[in-house]
């Protein structure tokens, strides 16, 4: 009798070890299915979409037509007069991706500078060496005080960085100090350091702490627990994500452009206007090229290096 | 041979004692009451049923875990250091001089054989010089780490990426990296555990080869008794967390051995598990 209400007490508190769910019962699913149904069609409601609204304007459907039309004979020479002395239009979006690459790789570089320290700061590993035992009234304080407070600004800067998108950058530093180049390469470096910096911390932080602890028994510094314990086992997810991100950062660079940055979306939007469609097509395989070319590349370093 | 082996040998080894200690996690008594001594130098199995309280008996002895009770003390040629009660620097001074080969390695997998080595030494460098020697080892931390490998059978894996060795070689590895440590004691958590039987003589041959050879104080948590009987002079058997016997290995008799595992299934019987 005594046995059995210990066995019911045990098998209580860890209930799902074979359901497997965590939203547990299949009536707890039922529940969640609801909630998502009732909030899409809140939304419908309280936006007023109606079908209508993806009904073609005037003139939409023959524009949309031609568009796609060129899209298999992308333009090889400009669609219209240009002054002697132009560049080839193959040399023109040359020109234009490798300056999107140009943009999209310094911000990334100040980002990666960025996001390794803010994800270092914003990782609680980088703050878990508080000494044990009863000495350093100022190394105490420094964990006690200095720690959360430096942490907590961390997390802080990251949300609020990552918060604004670029484009929202860009509109604030082209209002403040116009159209240069830095403009463009701060407005997608700090969103972008933000971001780093969040899913840098969080890699940081589920990197499997074994070593780590081994290190620090065996007398390490708490900096050299860190770097040569824990980081060398999140870097190559550091790495995939940073690759990953510089791939979204040449996206950024492109439309960019269209704020008048001289980057491919500068190039796609003149030619837009002019309804010179084939150079459209012209310059987004530019881009299509550039964006395969990088995760080409960052899978030929990802095969050799993380293995 | 016996000269550079003298130069290798750690200047004392250390020795442990442990006072009444206990180590209480909630309601659980992981160890209870116990008093122990290990003179420096000495050779000693830790020998009982899983759960008997070894690896936490080992995690107190190199300050990983400080006694709810009682007193560690490690003693080595410059006096007695109570654990629980060291600064920072005299643990850090301590921990660099104390081996540890943990059951599941510990070791970076993804970084050479050489930089895991070279990790023995952390204890004694600052963050510069340990960043240093991981990115650009010296000419001779490379030979130094070869020839320990070298002992540990496995010198020709020095520049190999740790992960791509089987599971027998990286416990070489986390040997290795204890030993360039030069520790004045050497505890290993289970080293037996994940390796072959044939594998396991080997491990647990050379380690109390190498205590012998460089004169470091050896203490190893074996599940395998026979193991135990075999190698090492003195065998202590935990049991629910108290010293169950602590004896020459050759004053133990096999019937007290067999009681020691024995007990652990009526026990697992009567707890219904």
């Amino acid at each position: 009798m005594a046995a059995d209400r210990d066995a019911d007490r045990a098998a209580a508190p860890r209930r799902p070890p074979e359901g497997g769910s965590r939203f547990g019962s299949a009536s707890g699913r039922r529940w969640i299915l609801l909630g998502i149904t009732l909030a899409a069609v809140l939304a419908a409601l309280t936006l007023d979409a109606s079908l209508s609204g993806l009904v073609p304007q005037k003139g939409g459907t023959e524009l949309v037509l031609r568009f796609f039309a060129r899209a298999l004979r992308p333009a090889l020479d400009y669609e219209s007069e240009v002054p002697d002395g132009t560049a080839p239009l193959w040399m023109a979006a040359l020109a234009a991706a490798r300056r999107t690459v140009v943009f999209a790789v310094a911000a990334m570089s100040l980002a990666l500078v960025g996001g390794v320290v803010l994800g270092f700061l914003g990782s609680s590993a980088w703050w878990a060496g508080a000494p044990r035992g009863g000495n350093g009234a100022v190394q105490r304080a420094f964990y006690r005080g200095f720690a959360p407070a430096v942490w907590a600004a961390a997390r802080v800067l990251i949300v609020g960085m990552r918060s604004v998108h670029e484009l929202l950058w860009a509109v604030l530093f082209l209002a403040a100090m116009g159209l240069n180049n830095v403009t463009a390469v701060v407005a997608i470096a700090i969103p972008y350091a933000g971001t780093l910096g969040k899913v840098f911390s969080e890699m940081i932080d589920e990197a499997p702490r074994d070593a780590a602890l081994a290190l620090r028994a065996s007398g390490a510094t708490n900096l050299s627990v860190f770097a040569l314990g824990l980081v060398p086992r999140a870097l190559p997810d550091m790495w995939a994500y940073a690759f990953y991100r510089f791939e979204c950062a040449i996206r950024s660079s492109a439309i960019l452009g269209f704020f008048g940055f001289p980057t491919l979306g500068y190039s796609i939007s003149a030619s837009f206007e002019n309804l010179h469609y084939g150079e459209v097509w012209t310059y987004l395989y530019a881009l299509c090229a550039l964006v395969l070319g990088v995760e080409l590349w960052s899978g030929a370093l990802r095969r050799r290096f993380v293995a | 041979m016996t000269a550079a082996r003298r130069d290798d040998a750690p200047p004392g080894a250390f020795g442990f004692e442990v006072r009444r200690a206990s180590v209480v996690y909630g309601p659980r008594r992981v160890l209870d009451q116990v008093d122990l001594a290990f003179a420096p130098g000495e050779v000693v199995a830790l020998v009982g049923p899983s759960g008997a309280g070894k690896t936490t008996l080992l995690r107190l002895l190199n300050a990983a875990l400080a006694p709810t009770e009682g007193v560690v003390l490690a003693t080595g040629p410059s006096g007695a250091v109570q654990l629980d009660r060291a600064t920072p620097r005299e643990l850090r001074a301590l921990r660099s001089r104390i081996g540890f080969v943990h059951q599941d390695l510990a070791l970076v997998p993804n970084v050479r054989v050489l930089q895991n080595v070279l990790h023995g030494r952390l204890g004694r460098q600052g963050f510069v010089a340990a960043l240093r020697s991981s990115l650009f080892p010296s000419r001779a931390e490379e030979e130094a780490a070869a020839r320990l490998l070298d002992r540990v059978g496995i010198g020709e894996k020095l520049f190999q990426r740790t992960d791509t060795l089987s599971g027998g070689q990286r416990q070489r590895v986390a040997i290795a990296r204890a030993l360039y440590q030069e520790p004045a004691a050497l505890l290993c958590d289970e080293p037996v555990s994940s390796v072959d039987p044939a594998r396991a003589r080997d491990t647990v041959l050379l380690l109390t080869a190498l205590a012998k050879e460089r004169g470091f104080t050896l203490v190893v948590s074996l599940h395998d008794v026979r193991l135990a009987r075999e190698f090492f002079p003195r065998l202590v058997a935990l049991r629910g967390g108290s010293v169950w016997f602590d004896r020459r290995t050759a004053e133990v008799r096999p019937s007290e051995l067999e009681e020691l595992y024995r007990l652990e299934r009526v026990e697992l019987l009567a707890d219904g598990s």
